[in-house]
Parts: structure tokens; C-alpha cells; sequence
């Protein structure tokens, strides 16, 4: 695919997750870091280690949630560190739903807690294909540039 | 018509002008040879650092060594900015002529460039963030994931008042830590830097994704110099240096005070044996 095509491609995606709300400026903050610092692979590295810890995060909530008495306090503990890590990368839906999860959490609903982790699940899911979509573009972008040199 | 200041340095031979818009980071393990007193008193630098930030006071600051955060010099950073990196060439070829400024090896000024900033985060993303924050304003960083680490780091271990050597092996400008953090808190950690008679002077700033004022508060009642929200921004940054030259003018003035209330005796209590006496007083210009 040519250069200015997979160009286009990247920034209408981009594009659509700022508009979409999926991304907020804490991301545009993340970019323009790596473009002033001439550091290209800092997004994709700061991106990454979000997904890993969104997904193991993610999968000790769940753990919590499967037990006969439920450690909202733990559970709360591990919401509160995915919040933090979503607002670091400019994740702003993942963010916002886990600030919803937090009040189930506060309220002891294990019901409420199931249900949040299923929305939370599904937002971080969306933006992981989308950032895993950004990256692969960006890598095609980049191999492409390289064999025009 | 330059607004530079001559500021009275001092080493064992006399005084050695220093132009006040001139900081450079000394290489402590890599002293000049010679140690001749300045024939004049022009310097004759052209350029040692970048030019001048437009917010740095026109001052010169001055560390002994007996200053406990800054012994020996020696940094634990694996990249040397081309300022230090000039400036030891700098040193070395100067040292060659006649009117050169030697420094003493207990000496050292610090560039605005080659602040170094220890950044505390348990979270791995948070530390490749405030890093790359950090870099990208021209600081050196050192990052660590707890407390406990930044205290070793510091040279400070638990149940201890005063650090493990007698002398650190890092100049630390600035610590910027996360609150939240499991076992030691951002908050436990500046308690511990503020009761240690070493470390308490090094500048605090407390970074909490939760604003709560009761916190920050405490955390600013403690002795903290800044709280900032996440995420950080790059804007933050340049909150930062101006913590790192109050508290340097700060120990500045004190060291004078000591100084000047023994200037009768070359009785000072000195923590290391190559620690070099400044018989007369420094004159600041400005704090």
C-alpha cells in the first residue's frame, strides 16, 4: 500500500478516537513527547505496557470477583491502579469506567462489580484493537519510508 | 553590555572569579592538573554551557564537599550531556594555561543542564513517563520503584540516621515521588528525607493521581516543596528548578553562616580526607 495511503489511514484512526472520546490530550501529550524528545518508539512503549497491565489487571479483578467473599478493598485497590494507568496514557473511556467501577466497589455490590468489569473489559478491549491498528500502521508507514531511501 | 556578575570563589591560593551565568558540573575524579592562581581576573571562557535560560539568577553557587549530597560527584547516569561533556574539556585545556581556574577537587558548581532528578513510581508506566518528562527537560534521571530503593539509592538504609559511607556517591537535585505506592508511601519516604540531617534539604515533590487536599496538605505540612496532579505534564516540568536553586541558595547562605562563625579556626568537621578548606568567605550576589 502506498506511503500516503497507510498515511491517511493513520490519521483518520486517529482521528476517530480522539472524536470518539476513546483518547483524550494526555495522549496527544504522550506524541508530542515522543516527537520533541526524538524518541520514535515511546508511544508504542508507553501503549504496551498499558495494554499488559490493563490485561493483568483486568484478569486479577476477575479472580477476586469468582471468590465466595469478595475483597472489595483489593478489588478497589486494582481498579484504582487501572485508573491510574489509563489517565498516564490518555486511555480516557477506560478511565471513566473505572472511576463508575470504583462506586460498586464502594457500595459492595459484587453484582454491580461484575457488571463494571464486563463494560471496563469491553472499552479496553475496543481501544487495544485500535491501538494495536495504530502501531501496525505506523510500522507499515515506517517500512515503506525505508525502502523509498 | 553582558549583565554578568564576578562572584569571589575561593581556593586555597586565592580568589578565582567565576562569571555568575557560568555553571558547570565539576568531574570530581577528573581534576585538573595544575593548580595555578589566576593571573587576572577576565575570564576567558567562550563557552562552557548553552546560553544563559533567561529565568536563572544571576548567581553562583557553591557546594563543599562536605556537603552530603554531593560527594565525590560522581553520577550515576549512563549518559553525559554534551554540557559536562564540554565542560570537562573545557577544564582540561584551561588548566594548561596561565589564569586558569583551577577548582579545587572538593568544588563543584552545578550546570541548570545536569540537575539530576531521582523519580520514585512503583508503576512501570509512570516511570517511563515522568522519565521521558523529565529528559526532555533537560534533567538526569535516575528511577527507581519504591522507597526503600530511592532511601539506598540516597545512601540512607532503614534503622539508619546518617548515610552507610561517609560520603554519598551521587549528587541528587531533586526527588519526585508517587504518593500511592505499596509498603513505604511517597509520603513515609518524605518524612524519612526530611528527618535525615543529609537528605533534608534536597528538595521533595509529591505527584498523586487523587486530588484530595487533606493530602496534599499533609504532604505539603510535611516539608514538601510541590504537588502535582496526574498525569504529569510537560508543563510541570518547569515547576521543578526553581525548588532545586532555593534550596542550593539555601545551603548556600547556611554554609556561609558556618563559615563565617569559624572563620578563626580551620577546625571544621570534615566527613572526607580529600575536603579542601576555603579560608575566606564567599560573597554572593544575589539569592
Amino acid at each position: 500500500m502506498a506511503g500516503a495511503a497507510l498515511r491517511d489511514q493513520l490519521s483518520a484512526l486517529l482521528s476517530s478516537m480522539f472524536s470518539q472520546g476513546l483518547v483524550d490530550e494526555q495522549f496527544e501529550q504522550l506524541q508530542m513527547l515522543q516527537d520533541e524528545g526524538g524518541t520514535p518508539g515511546f508511544v508504542a512503549e508507553v501503549v504496551t505496557l498499558f495494554c499488559d497491565d490493563a490485561e493483568r489487571i483486568i484478569a486479577e479483578i476477575a479472580t477476586l470477583l469468582e471468590q465466595p467473599i469478595v475483597s472489595f478493598d483489593k478489588v478497589d485497590a486494582f481498579v484504582h491502579q487501572l485508573k491510574g494507568s489509563s489517565a498516564s496514557v490518555g486511555a480516557q473511556k477506560v478511565k471513566f469506567t473505572c472511576m463508575q467501577f470504583r462506586q460498586f466497589c464502594q457500595e459492595k455490590s459484587r453484582d454491580g462489580c461484575l457488571m463494571a468489569l464486563a463494560v471496563v473489559r469491553n472499552e479496553f478491549y475496543d481501544l487495544r484493537n485500535k491501538f494495536q491498528t495504530m502501531l501496525q500502521l505506523e510500522q507499515q508507514i515506517q517500512a515503506y519510508d525505508h525502502k523509498q531511501q | 553590555m553582558a549583565s554578568k556578575e564576578l562572584i569571589g570563589f575561593v581556593d586555597c591560593a586565592g580568589p578565582i572569579p567565576i562569571p555568575s551565568d557560568r555553571f558547570a558540573l565539576y568531574d570530581l575524579e577528573h581534576p585538573p592538573h595544575h593548580r595555578s592562581p589566576p593571573s587576572n581576573n577576565q575570564p576567558n571562557r567562550t563557552s562552557v554551557t548553552e546560553s544563559t535560560p533567561p529565568d536563572l539568577l544571576p548567581c553562583v553557587f557553591f557546594f563543599f564537599a562536605a556537603s552530603p549530597r554531593l560527594v565525590r560527584g560522581k553520577l550515576a547516569t549512563t549518559e553525559k550531556s554534551s554540557d559536562h561533556e564540554d565542560f570537562l574539556s573545557f577544564t582540561g585545556a584551561q588548566s594548561k594555561e596561565e589564569g586558569a581556574y583551577p577548582l579545587p577537587s572538593s568544588m563543584a558548581v552545578a550546570t541548570e543542564a545536569q540537575f539530576h532528578v531521582l523519580a520514585v513510581d512503583d508503576s512501570l508506566l509512570d516511570r517511563k513517563l515522568i522519565e521521558r518528562l523529565l529528559k526532555t527537560s533537560s534533567f538526569q534521571v535516575t528511577a527507581v520503584d519504591s522507597g526503600s530503593k530511592a532511601l539506598e539509592f540516597l545512601g540512607l538504609h532503614d534503622h539508619e540516621e546518617s548515610p552507610i559511607s561517609d560520603q554519598l556517591d551521587v549528587a541528587v537535585n531533586l526527588i519526585i515521588t508517587d504518593y500511592c505506592m505499596p509498603g513505604m508511601t511517597g509520603y513515609d519516604l518524605l518524612k524519612k528525607i526530611k528527618e535525615s540531617s543529609y537528605l533534608r534539604d534536597i528538595p521533595v515533590v509529591i505527584m498523586s493521581s487523587d486530588n484530595i487536599p487533606s493530602r496534599i496538605n499533609r504532604c505539603l505540612e510535611e516539608g514538601a516543596d510541590e504537588f502535582l496532579l496526574k498525569p504529569v505534564r510537560l508543563s510541570d516540568m518547569s515547576k521543578l528548578k526553581p525548588h532545586i536553586l532555593k534550596s542550593r541558595c539555601k545551603e548556600h547562605y547556611e554554609q556561609e553562616q558556618h563559615l563565617q562563625s569559624n572563620s578563626s579556626s580551620n577546625s571544621h568537621k570534615r566527613k572526607a580526607a580529600d575536603d579542601e578548606i576555603l579560608p575566606s568567605p564567599i560573597r554572593p550576589r544575589h539569592c
